[in-house]
C-alpha cells in the first residue's frame, strides 16, 4: 500500500501531504518550480500505488497561494486522473481552498472546475 | 529595422559573466535581493567563489552607505535616484554606486576619502579602532567607518569622484573592482570608475529602472522576483501585485525554458518605467526554428481578446500535451492574460543563425 508521504514547502515548491489511510491529498503554497515534472514525479508515483487500493473516499484540497502555468499543468492532469476512482466506483472530490481577496487564484480554481468533470468544490475564506 | 534597447545592452554587456545595475532607493529587502542574486553568481564561478564573503561583505557596506546618505532631503526634480552595480568581468568583480548628497557634505567626503586612500593596511585598522572606541569621534567621523571597513577590506584605494549637481547638491561616485589574483600596483587610480562611471551613468539617465545579464536558473530568478516586487509593488494581497507576481515567473521561467544552452541559461532582463507604467523586458538568444515558432504564437495571442484568452487557456489545459520544454504552452497565454497590452516583441539577428528574442510585458 502507499505510504504516507511529508513534502516539506520550499522557496519555490508547495507543501505535500499524501496520506493514503485517510484518503487525503494536501497541497498548500506557492508551486513555482524551475522543474515541474521532478517535482510532481514523486505524487504521480505515490497516485499510481494509491490507485491500486484506494480508500472509499478520496479528497484532493489545494490550499495555493500561487501556482505556475507548468504545475497549473500537472495538478490537471493530477485532477482528471481522480475520473478514475469515481469509474472505481469509489468517491472522490476537489475541494480548492482560497480567499475571498485573491482574484487570481479564485479564478484558477474556477477555470478548472470548468474543464473537469469530476466533483470540484471552491471555499472561499 | 534597429536594433532594441535589450539587445543593445546584451552586447554592451557581453564581456560580463554577471551584471546587475539597480536604478533605484534601495531598502533592506532589495538589498538582501541583490546579495543573494550576486552571491549564488559569484559561488558558481569556480575563480571567483573565494571571493564569496568579501565581496558579500563590501556589497553590504556598500549598501548601508547609501541607504544611511541616500537622498537628501529637498532634492525633489534632480535625477535624484540612486545607483548600485555588481558586474563580474573576467576575474573580477566590479561593485559600483552614485548616489546625490548635500553639498555641505562634499568636502567632508573628499577629505575623507583622501585620507582613507593615503593610509596603509595597519593605518586603517588603527583609525578603525580608534574612530570605534570614541577618541575621534565627532559630526564628521561618525559617518565615516562604513568607509574605512569598505577600505579595509577592498585592500586598495577607493575610487570615486564627488561632483557638483547644482549649488545644492553633489553626485558621489564610489567604484571598487575586487579580484582574485591581481597586482595592484599596475592599477592607476581613477581606472576603475572610468570602467564602471560609462555604463552607470547611462543607465542613470536612462528610464531603466532595473537591468539583470546573466543567468537565469531558479536560484536567479527567485531573488529577481523578490526584487522587483519590492521596487514596484508590494505583493500578496493585491491583485496587481499578483499579476506582476505571475508576470515575472513566467516570463523569466520562459528564457530559461529556451535557453539553448541547457548548462548555462544566459539571458538579459530589464524594467523601464515610460508614461506612467512598466515594461518588463527578457531577451535570450534563439534559433530560426524557435523564432518562426515564436512569432506564430504571439502573433496569434495578440488577435485574441480576454475572453478568447481565457478559452484557449483552458483548451490548451484540457486537451494539450507536454512539449518537450516542460511549458506545454500556458506560460505565454498566461502572460498575455496579465499583460495591460499586446505583446510586444523583437527579435534582433545575431551571429550563427541566431536572433535575440525579447518579450516586453507592459503592466
Amino acid at each position: 500500500m502507499a505510504e504516507l508521504i511529508n513534502i516539506p514547502a520550499t522557496e519555490d515548491t508547495p507543501a505535500i501531504i499524501l496520506d493514503a489511510t485517510k484518503g487525503l491529498i494536501k497541497i498548500s503554497g506557492k508551486a513555482l518550480p524551475e522543474d515541474s515534472l521532478a517535482f510532481f514525479k514523486p505524487v504521480y508515483e505515490w497516485l499510481k500505488e494509491y490507485y491500486q487500493s484506494p480508500v472509499e473516499t478520496t479528497e484532493l484540497h489545494l490550499y495555493l497561494d500561487y501556482i505556475n502555468s507548468a504545475s497549473t499543468r500537472h495538478l490537471f492532469n493530477i485532477m482528471s486522473g481522480m475520473q478514475d476512482l469515481i469509474d472505481k466506483q469509489k468517491s472522490a472530490k476537489v475541494i480548492w481552498h482560497c480567499k475571498s481577496s485573491d482574484e487570481m487564484m479564485k479564478t484558477k480554481g474556477e477555470e478548472l472546475q470548468s474543464i473537469l468533470d469530476i466533483p470540484f468544490e471552491i471555499q472561499e475564506q | 529595422m534597429s536594433e532594441s534597447k535589450s539587445y543593445y545592452l546584451f552586447q554592451k554587456l557581453s564581456n560580463d559573466r554577471l551584471s546587475l545595475i539597480f536604478n533605484g532607493e534601495v531598502n533592506d529587502k532589495i538589498t538582501d535581493g541583490i546579495i543573494r542574486l550576486t552571491d549564488f553568481n559569484v559561488n558558481s564561478l569556480e575563480d571567483l567563489s573565494k571571493m564569496r564573503n568579501r565581496v558579500n561583505y563590501i556589497m553590504v557596506e556598500c549598501f548601508q552607505n547609501l541607504v544611511r546618505h541616500g537622498k537628501p532631503e529637498n532634492s525633489e526634480g534632480l535625477n535624484d535616484s540612486t545607483l548600485f552595480a555588481t558586474r563580474v568581468v573576467g576575474e573580477a568583480n566590479y561593485i559600483s554606486s552614485i548616489n546625490l548628497i548635500d553639498a555641505s557634505r562634499a568636502d567632508m567626503l573628499k577629505d575623507k576619502l583622501k585620507q582613507l586612500n593615503s593610509l596603509e593596511k595597519d593605518k586603517l585598522k588603527a583609525l578603525y579602532f580608534e574612530i570605534l572606541e570614541n577618541k575621534q569621534f565627532s559630526e564628521k567621523g561618525g559617518a565615516g567607518l562604513g568607509l574605512i571597513e569598505i577600505a579595509r577590506k577592498a585592500g586598495q584605494p577607493i575610487d570615486h569622484s564627488i561632483e557638483s549637481v547644482n549649488d545644492k547638491f553633489y553626485n558621489f561616485y564610489l567604484s571598487l573592482k575586487l579580484a582574485s589574483k591581481e597586482d595592484l600596483s599596475n592599477r592607476e587610480h581613477g581606472d576603475t570608475l572610468r570602467f564602471t562611471r560609462q555604463f552607470d551613468d547611462e543607465i542613470k539617465n536612462s528610464n531603466i529602472l532595473m537591468v539583470y545579464k546573466g543567468d537565469f536558473s531558479k536560484e536567479s530568478i527567485l531573488p529577481i522576483i523578490n526584487i522587483i516586487q519590492e521596487r514596484m509593488y508590494s505583493p500578496d494581497e493585491s491583485s496587481r501585485g499578483k499579476s506582476l507576481y505571475s508576470i515575472l515567473v513566467e516570463l523569466l521561467q520562459n528564457v530559461s525554458r529556451h535557453s539553448l544552452d541547457t548548462q548555462k541559461k544566459e539571458g538579459l532582463f530589464m524594467i523601464t518605467f515610460t508614461d506612467q507604467s512598466y515594461t518588463i523586458s527578457a531577451g535570450n538568444m534563439v534559433t530560426a526554428e524557435t523564432k518562426k515558432e515564436l512569432t506564430e504564437k504571439i502573433d496569434s495571442l495578440n488577435k485574441l481578446n480576454n475572453y478568447e484568452l481565457k478559452d484557449l487557456y483552458k483548451k490548451t489545459l484540457k486537451e494539450g500535451m507536454f512539449n518537450e520544454k516542460g511549458g506545454g504552452g500556458l506560460g505565454l497565454i498566461e502572460i498575455a492574460r496579465e499583460s495591460s497590452g499586446p505583446l510586444n516583441y523583437s527579435f534582433d539577428d545575431a551571429d550563427n543563425n541566431l536572433s535575440f528574442f525579447t518579450l516586453n510585458v507592459t503592466f
